[in-house]
């Protein structure tokens, strides 16, 4: 069993490592293309999705991190990383990775002062709903076939989702004390 | 977000509302020695309380002049509870990934960026460089070719009546 990697340029990266720690599950940082390699699943956190893509980009990480998922790596993008995973984005920029079927609308919520939380029940997670922080947060507004719609909000709003072993969610649960998402997702990435 | 020298200054900041703490250095100057003496002194000073039996924790608010819930906090979790970052004076991708490696959470650089030769290679440098601060040969690759940085100045020459460090106290 290999460790997680969280990507590590840009966003609350941090925030992810404490979490899996707390559940005793080893992560690593990553930065560079050749960190990709020994990780069975990749966190692509919260923070700002043009200069998360840009910094990919720069440190050219775009093509080895879409062979990867290509031959199983699994990816989690929360907040700003389900904007980086999307196939399309509503807007012009940034130039997402293509990872998931999805289409995702940036700031889909409004502005800063609209950020919200929230309870919420998610499929596939037992107990309690899950307190979901939404901070200028993404929202899909298409899936492709294949993808799987863990939670909604309001009137049938995905805001997780799932294909195979891709995850995406548009609020942050890395700033929670609940690690049940964190543990999901290393049960996915974990899984053969 | 506020300034701040020592962490007395840093946790009543924080007491009163403040997102994020910025060690304050010296603004302007190029000079890095006042951002790492800020940065060395709150984060020496946490390790301290860290250290601490929990019936000191009392007497150490009252000389820091500090509430007694962010020291306990402190000696909890061995961190500021908001982002701390090093500012005033970082004008290098050296200094930046020094600041990082002293272990603040991140940098901010103004005229270390703006007035050195070509401030938009010294800009990514200084990006890469904080990114990669525990990467060596990284920090070497970043570090050439990138024309002057900005002059520095001396902290010790500038009279104290131009010092940022000393205003608003």
């Amino acid at each position: 069993m290999a460790p997680l990697g969280v990507l590590a340029i840009q966003g609350d990266f941090l925030e992810h490592r404490n979490m899996l720690d707390s559940i005793g599950i080893e992560s690593v940082e990553v930065r560079l293309p050749e960190q990709l390699e020994n990780i069975d699943g990749l966190i692509i956190p919260g923070g700002e999705s043009t200069t998360i893509v840009q910094l990919i980009d720069i440190y050219e990480m775009r093509q080895p991190l879409i062979e990867k998922v290509k031959n199983g790596l699994a990816v989690w993008g929360t907040c700003a990383g389900m904007i980086v995973i999307a196939k399309h984005l509503k807007d012009k920029r940034p130039d997402p990775l293509g990872l998931m079927d999805i289409e995702v609308s940036r700031n889909a919520f409004g502005r800063q002062i609209d950020s919200f939380e929230t309870d919420l029940d998610i499929n596939g997670i037992d107990g309690p709903p899950i307190h979901a922080i939404f901070i200028r947060a993404p929202l899909v507004t298409e899936i492709g076939n294949g993808v799987e719609i863990l939670a909604e909000v309001g009137d049938g709003k995905p805001v997780a989702v799932k294909q195979n072993k891709i995850l995406a969610t548009s609020f942050h649960p890395e700033l929670t004390e609940d690690p049940r998402m964190h543990a999901l997702f290393a049960n996915i990435a974990h899984s053969m | 977000m506020c300034g701040a020298r020592d962490l007395g200054e840093a946790l009543r900041r924080i007491g009163e509302g403040a997102a994020m703490i910025r060690t304050k250095g010296e603004a302007g100057s190029g000079n890095i020695v006042e951002a790492v003496r800020h940065a060395r002194k709150v984060l020496g000073q946490i390790s301290h309380i860290r250290g601490m039996e929990s019936d000191e924790l009392m007497a150490t608010a009252r000389d820091l002049k500090a509430p007694y819930e962010l020291v306990k906090g402190i000696h909890q979790s061995g961190a500021l509870p908001v982002v701390n970052f090093a500012a005033g004076g970082i004008s290098t991708p050296a200094d930046a990934a020094l600041m990082m490696q002293i272990g603040v959470d991140g940098v901010f650089v103004g005229s270390g960026i703006f007035k050195s030769e070509t401030p938009q290679v010294m800009a990514n440098a200084i990006v890469k460089a904080t990114t990669h601060y525990k990467d060596p040969e990284m920090l070497a690759a970043v570090s050439k070719g990138l024309g002057a940085s900005m002059p520095g100045i001396d902290v010790r020459t500038l009279p104290e009546s131009e010092q940022f460090a000393t205003r608003g106290w």
